[in-house]
């Protein structure tokens, strides 16, 4: 696993937003700690927080609509909370990097693809145009788009999805960031497409030895990318540990009624475990586990008392009362 | 075995023109056949643009196949007059991705759900009665039949597409995709859903899904579809403990989090060509026409 | 489909038109109240004068001979002879073209230059003072008549400050009130166009991806955004040339410039046949080249067409 010290750590993050006038509760207190040459798996459901807490970390949380923004992130022990716009912007794609859900959608359409590789490198490092010019061909060769040129020359329009996803991974890595933030990358792809910016990410990981934050609904894709895996309901990281215990042995209900509630071939015939009930308002702000109201083992306790989210054993931790206890469905 | 769905050489040719101006024919769906056992759970999968959702179109002549025969319960459809092709389509009846789209934002559920019926002339009586029974099966409260659509959750708006396809107790439902939008715990509603109404009703099922680990987990024979053709059709069991064609071996490897097949493979070792995507839809040249009464596919220069 | 298979195809959509629209003109003109014979004669003209001049046009005869030796000698790019000037329609037009040529390209310039930056302005500062005033003035601009706004500006900086001179355009400062007159309204819906169109990209997901990438927000907004705003602003803006070239008639007349404007005027007053039939098919000519030249220039910023 990664270094000792983690080069980002969240803690207790919270994100409220004005939402028709109402307050929305978007993080309850978010704690992740993300290292360098590492893959950490963020999977939660739709609404749960997850981009949220990934565009915190880079600061582009929409300001309007934003009523309350507290906790801690830091980045090499240097809260990135308190610094100004111009500030965050120089560690934008050039330590952190970011891709996205739909290539097609993220990357300019008025652009070629080497313009938009070209600006990010010339912001951050420096370079002029040629030099800028053979960074890029370099990149998409390095992503598997080819060396002579072609793509680089191209619109986005002009490549298929797989491609695109391709151009963006290269965007992203151009100025050699120590971390890259990925949501949801290969949602809006085929599984054989999947499979290969997978890999790719994975070879791009290991060779720049970049921290890696892997936002996903998927589990199963989670579990085949991450190293680590945070587990976030309600805008709460109700679990976080490595990925062969969050598999082999998850602790918060939450996690285990999600496993169970994946169709998988090898257990055909046996009923899925679904979850009774809707995820929690954004606007409550109940005193006791954000998921006690749909929670199959909840007692007393849990509609009282927040749990706090420690660790139960060596490196796995669960904001569950009853995490230790065994239970069976 | 009785089938109830039976296709035989089902062509479907798209018509477009291409960045030149030239007018061609793309086999969307190119030969198919296969038959559905009453009362089977049929499972369609493939990749995006692979012709699964024309297929299922086609087989419900809501886009009639542009050649090759469509039985169902042993009639041929395209033998129907308008009349009589209506009156077999309440018996079949289809389920989309998309439960935002598939309801009309301005009716009721309860209004959604009796239009099919007010067709065949049912009593409000009998009609509401009926209503209000599909939606206890599909786990939808009968008190809220009065609200509208944006009022319910997209896991519960898929359920009252599920019960509005039942309003004509159909005895075959086509499900394209339709878990592919919802959250995985809603996504495990869904399913169980769509098993125990097969169960309770007795329904026949053509499970169309690009995720082949979700339609093995549902369906008793699996067909894979790749450019417009069926590569490979088998049981589920046989499908996933002795894949035969290429393809089939490719998408099972690529089942995330481990994958099938290939003993010990995932799916990140398996390499393909990008340009699939490209030439998904293959130009049909015109020394391909095999029957009498396939049309003409040469260029038509405009 | 390559450029020359392009440029065939929209010649060959004019020439229909030119058809249908010098068809339509043709038998509008005619049917209207209004003879030449009587305008040219005056109206205590004798009736045997009457026939001699309607013998000279050519209006005696049977409406069907008329068309077809219409559409003959436009076939022929000929246009026929003034009825009341007796020059040939081709040269008068030509001699008042460059005039109203230049009054549109002016008036363009003038409403493009004030609507797209302060529409970008509009849709990047919104809600703020820049925002409401562009709002104001986009109102005004809409809601007042070019025709008094040209007065207006005749009274102020003509007469009451006379920077500009009041008649003629000897020199190019007599272009300059006209013009702007002429651009303003333009640049009123220019501007609703601009802002409604950059506030969409803005609102766009490469508009994160470019944030993600710590490029400074200007570059984000005058090189991202305005490229892909600009898009419709073309096609709208020839739309509007091609309008100012044939809709200049009320400005040409409070300025009293003699462009095509009034030319055409006076040609209908006069129920000059040729000069009118003249006139609309060269108007709907220069539309349609106008048209295509936006659609080139919007092929060039647009990289999704050029394939096509």
């Amino acid at each position: 696993m990664g270094a000792a010290e983690p080069l980002i750590v969240i803690e207790n993050l919270r994100v409220e937003f004005a939402q028709d006038g109402q307050r929305a509760i978007a993080l309850r207190g978010v704690d992740i700690s993300l290292y360098k040459n590492e893959v950490h798996g963020l999977v939660g459901e739709s609404g749960s927080g997850k981009t949220i807490t990934a565009m915190s970390i880079v600061g582009l949380l929409p300001r309007q609509a934003l009523k309350l923004l507290s906790g801690s992130i830091r980045y090499e022990g240097r809260e990135l909370l308190s610094r100004s716009e111009e500030e965050l912007r120089s560690y934008r794609g050039s330590k952190i990097a970011m891709i996205f859900q739909e290539p097609a959608k993220y990357l300019n359409p008025a652009f070629t693809v080497g313009e938009q590789i070209r600006e990010t490198i010339r912001e951050h490092m420096g370079l002029d145009r040629s030099q800028a010019n053979a960074r890029a061909r370099e990149l998409l060769a390095l992503v598997g788009l080819g060396n002579d040129g072609r793509v680089l020359a191209a619109y986005p329009h002009e490549l298929s999805s797989g491609m695109k996803q391709r151009a963006m991974i290269a965007i992203a890595i151009s100025c050699n960031p120590d971390f890259l933030i990925a949501d949801e990358p290969t949602t809006s792809l085929d599984v054989t497409l999947q499979a290969q910016i997978l890999k790719l990410l994975r070879t791009l990981k290991d060779m720049k030895k970049m921290g890696v934050l892997f936002i996903s609904h998927d589990l199963s894709v989670i579990k085949e990318i991450a190293d680590r895996v945070s587990v976030i309901y309600a805008g709460k990281i109700v679990e976080s540990t490595s990925v062969t215990r969050l598999f082999g042995h998850p602790m918060h209900p939450y996690t285990r009624l999600l496993l169970m509630s994946i169709p998988d071939a090898r257990r055909k015939g046996r009923r899925l475990a679904a979850i009774a009930g809707q995820v929690l308002d954004a606007r409550a702000d109940p005193q006791g586990c954000v998921f006690a109201p749909r929670c199959p083992m909840a007692r007393d306790l849990c509609f009282k008392e927040s749990p706090t989210f420690i660790a139960h054993e060596q490196d796995h931790m669960s904001a569950c009362h009853f995490a230790e206890e065994a239970w069976k469905l | 075995m009785e089938a109830l769905i039976q296709c035989r050489n089902v062509v479907k040719v798209h018509r477009g023109r291409g960045l030149d101006g030239v007018t061609r024919g793309f086999k969307a769906v190119d030969d198919v056949s296969f038959f559905i056992e009453k009362s089977g759970n049929f499972g369609l999968v493939g990749e995006s643009g692979c012709g699964k959702t024309t297929l299922a179109r086609a087989i419900l002549y809501l886009d009639p196949p542009t050649s090759g025969k469509v039985f169902f319960d042993g009639v041929e459809l395209g033998g129907l007059r308008p009349r009589q092709l209506r009156a077999f389509r309440r018996r079949m009846q289809i389920v989309f991705q998309d439960p935002h789209s598939s309801l009309d934002p301005r009716m009721t559920v309860y209004d959604s759900l009796s239009e099919g019926l007010i067709n065949i002339g049912m009593e409000r009586a009998a009609r509401t009665k009926k209503i209000n029974r599909l939606l206890d099966l599909v786990g939808i409260s009968s008190a809220q039949s009065s609200r509208f659509p944006h009022e319910f959750s997209t896991g519960q708006r898929q359920r009252i597409v599920i019960a509005r396809a039942l309003t004509m107790d159909p005895e075959f439902l086509v499900l394209d995709e339709p878990v592919s939008n919802l959250d995985v715990s809603i996504q495990a509603q869904v399913i169980n859903l769509l098993l125990d109404i097969k169960e309770e009703l007795k329904l026949t099922y053509l499970f169309i899904s690009h995720d082949i680990n979700l339609v093995a987990y549902v369906c008793d024979r699996i067909a894979v579809m790749y450019r417009g053709k069926i590569v490979e059709e088998a049981s589920t069991e046989e499908l996933f403990s002795n894949p035969k064609n290429e393809y089939t071996r490719t998408l099972l490897a690529s089942v995330p989090g481990g994958g099938f097949g290939r003993s010990g493979a995932t799916a990140a070792d398996i390499v393909r060509d990008e340009s699939i995507k490209h030439t998904a839809r293959h130009v049909v040249s015109d020394t391909t026409s095999r029957t009498g009464n396939e049309p003409d596919m040469r260029e038509e220069p405009r | 489909m390559n450029l020359v298979k392009y440029a065939a195809k929209r010649v060959l959509r004019l020439i229909i038109t030119l058809f249908i629209v010098s068809t339509i003109i043709f038998f509008v003109i005619r049917v209207i109240p209004g003879d030449p014979a009587l305008i040219i004669g005056g109206v205590d003209a004798k009736p045997a004068d009457l026939e001699a001049i309607r013998a000279r046009l050519g209006t005696d005869r049977p409406l069907s001979t008329q068309y077809a030796e219409f559409l003959w000698s436009i076939l022929h790019l000929d246009f026929g002879r003034s009825m009341i000037s007796d020059e040939p329609v081709t040269s008068l037009i030509l001699q008042r073209f460059p005039l109203t040529l230049a009054l549109a390209v002016l008036g363009l310039l003038i409403g493009i230059l004030i609507a797209v930056p302060l529409g970008v302005l509009s849709a990047v500062k919104r809600w703020s003072g820049w925002d409401y005033l562009g709002l104001v003035l986009s109102q005004l601009g809409m809601a007042i008549p070019s025709f008094w706004l040209g007065i207006l500006l005749l009274l102020v900086l003509a007469i009451r400050f006379p920077i500009f001179p009041l008649f003629g355009v000897d020199s190019g400062a007599g272009l300059v009130l006209p013009a702007l007159s002429l651009g303003l309204a333009r640049a009123a819906i220019l501007l609703r166009h601009t802002r409604a169109s950059m506030i969409e990209e803005l609102s766009k997901e490469y508009i994160v991806a470019a944030r993600a990438k710590g490029l400074p927000e200007t570059l984000i907004r005058y090189k991202h955004a305005l490229k892909n705003a600009l898009l419709p602003i073309i096609t709208i803006a020839g739309i509007e040339f091609g309008y100012m070239l044939g809709g200049a008639i009320i400005v040409e007349q409070v300025f009293s410039l003699p462009g095509l404007g009034r030319l055409f005027l006076y040609a209908i007053y006069q129920r000059d046949f040729p000069l009118i039939q003249g006139g609309v098919v060269f108007i709907a000519v220069i539309f349609s080249v106008v048209n295509f030249v936006a659609d080139m220039l919007y092929s060039i910023v647009n990289p999704k067409i050029r394939l096509e």
